[in-house]
């Protein structure tokens, strides 16, 4: 069994960390970078509290947990029908009780970020008397990985019936798509799981800070809340950049001016983050207050995007620059000076995109 | 016509073209050269897709100094195009109708003359490479180019589709559009207007 575990290894499990990288460079931030080093073990114990704790908690967790299991295996069902991996449907050959060992361990391995914390919050559980919690984690994890190896050993061992899936509920648009659109069909066909973790933190973000007690109403804590939330969209971001690379390089060569252009990555933007401002207006922010937090939030995600034509695309260095950036902005907030900010962003937002646009050639140059 | 001046293009150190003076008399210009000679390169260079040195001039427009106007004379498919798999070939359509200022009617001619029209309204991640490359080819000819540059396009492409090319071709040509063309296929040559070689070798372009 060891070379098919090898095989599968190389041809499925390494692509999967290869791709989602980004995914997880930006999840260890979330989880070790925003707090201090000497406070890291306080602060996940008291998360792990919460999860032990609180019912609403532990099954938004198991919600998370669940759609990176459904992304795990939707990336393996995928692998399996790239021509050059269809030699794996030979694992087909081999007794259904190895098939099983295989996949099993397979799905194990991309589970293990999830499953490590999990254990973690097992034994916490158990050290505090809430044994039973700790009990369903394992039996939740060990029902889902079943499921998820039955559903591959199947998609292995039926090629040669219809497959049946779950019929798709999809909006026809019968219009043709504005520009603008492009992006954000990107987002709903093929990171949904990336655009669900990033509006949940980002929306939880908000209201998070929203529910600070304070004497008196401060806009800073709006828009502290805003920044929080366009940080969460620093994986989007990057995405977007790629998704231009790779597909819409074509529209390089349309007669379109510097204006048009970057009007229509504000325009991308600005959809992109109309949840967040529906948000605002629904905690019944004043309206010049929501306006300014909303032209500060796309303003920092519209230099985001600007600042990777920059250099060749590099998740690591967008990472850093987003975060360094984060870092300046929330100072600024602080010191009440994020008119400025907000002006200054856009400017240097479009001055980046109209001095690097062309000049960007990606990992050719 | 097609002015180049000075025009060099590295990939970080490599030098990969270095053209002094080249100027397009011929309306119909076959670029030949062996693989990695960087055809596709110059045909982006010229396309106004990747950064250069020098100076590109179409009808005196300078890309450099006039980049939507030059961009408005000229069209350009690559060999092996690619587009977001989730849009349908008539979001694209539509969105190259919309930026190439070009009438409904000539894009339905289009839609018609090379057979897409049956599965345009599909999306891209259905179709086959020589469905793609017909999408392709029918966004190459929309709007009213000086310039149409195709990269290889023969490639993929079905024997019932080369004839309608063909047409295509001399029809645009007829009305004025000149070409540039790459083809590692063998081209029936007795089938398109008269045409010039343009060789690239070692850097540079020579016209026979």
């Amino acid at each position: 069994m060891r070379p098919v575990v090898h095989v599968l290894h190389k041809a499925i499990v390494a692509r999967f960390y290869e791709q989602n990288a980004g995914l997880f460079l930006f999840a260890f931030f979330l989880m070790f970078g925003i707090v201090e080093s000497s406070q890291i073990v306080s602060y996940h114990l008291s998360l792990i509290a919460g999860i032990i704790e609180s019912t609403l908690f532990l099954a938004f967790v198991n919600l998370a947990w669940l759609i990176y299991l459904l992304k795990s295996v939707q990336f393996v069902l995928s692998r399996l029908t790239l021509p050059e991996n269809e030699f794996l449907f030979s694992i087909g050959l081999m007794d259904a009780r190895s098939q099983s060992g295989v996949l099993l361990f397979t799905l194990f391995v991309m589970d293990l970020p999830v499953l490590i914390y999990s254990l973690i919050v097992v034994v916490v559980a158990v050290h505090s008397g809430h044994a039973f919690v700790g009990i369903y984690i394992l039996s939740f994890h060990l029902v889902l990985l079943t499921l998820s190896t039955l559903i591959i050993q199947k998609k292995i061992n039926a090629t040669h019936l219809d497959s049946y899936s779950i019929p798709r509920i999809s909006v026809r648009w019968t219009q043709p798509k504005p520009f603008a659109l492009f992006y954000l069909n990107q987002l709903t066909d093929q990171l949904k799981t990336v655009m669900v973790v990033t509006k949940a933190f980002s929306i939880l973000a908000i209201l998070g800070f929203l529910q600070i007690p304070l004497d008196t109403y401060d806009v800073r804590v709006v828009l502290m809340g805003i920044l929080f939330a366009v940080v969460a969209h620093t994986v989007i971001v990057f995405e977007f950049r790629r998704f231009e690379d790779r597909y819409l390089s074509f529209t390089r060569n349309l007669p379109l001016s510097s204006f048009q252009r970057f009007g229509a990555l504000a325009c991308v933007y600005s959809l992109l983050l109309v949840p967040e401002t529906i948000l605002l207006w629904a905690n019944r922010i004043p309206f010049v207050d929501a306006m300014e937090a909303t032209l500060l939030g796309t303003g920092f995600i519209v230099i985001s995007h600007c600042s990777l034509y920059l250099n060749e695309l590099d998740m690591d260095r967008h990472i850093q620059k987003t975060l360094w950036l984060f870092l300046g902005s929330f100072m600024i907030v602080l010191c009440k000076f994020y008119r400025v900010e907000a002006v200054l962003l856009w400017v240097g937002s479009f001055l980046i995109f109209n001095r690097f646009y062309y000049t960007y050639e990606g990992s050719k140059g | 016509m097609l002015k180049l001046t000075n025009v060099k293009k590295y990939y970080g150190a490599q030098l990969i073209l270095d053209i002094p003076h080249l100027e397009l008399s011929a309306r119909m210009n076959w670029l030949k050269g062996g693989n990695g000679t960087g055809k596709s390169t110059f045909m982006k260079m010229v396309a106004g897709i990747i950064p250069f040195e020098g100076s590109i001039e179409i009808l005196s427009v300078d890309l450099k100094a006039k980049p939507i106007e030059y961009r408005r004379l000229i069209n350009y498919v690559e060999a092996e195009p690619l587009y977001p798999p989730f849009l349908t070939g008539l979001d694209l359509i539509h969105f190259f109708r919309t930026t190439r200022k070009a009438s409904k009617e000539e894009v339905d001619k289009l839609v018609l003359e090379l057979g897409i029209g049956s599965f345009i309204g599909n999306p891209i991640h259905t179709y086959s490479s020589g469905m793609v490359k017909k999408l392709s080819l029918a966004l190459a000819f929309t709007g009213k180019p000086a310039f149409i540059l195709l990269d290889e396009p023969l490639v993929t492409i079905d024997q019932e589709t080369v004839p309608l090319l063909y047409q295509l071709i001399n029809d645009y040509f007829n009305r004025g559009t000149n070409f540039i063309l790459t083809s590692h296929q063998s081209v029936d040559l007795d089938r398109l207007p008269p045409s010039k070689e343009l060789i690239l070798n070692d850097h540079k372009i020579c016209v026979p």
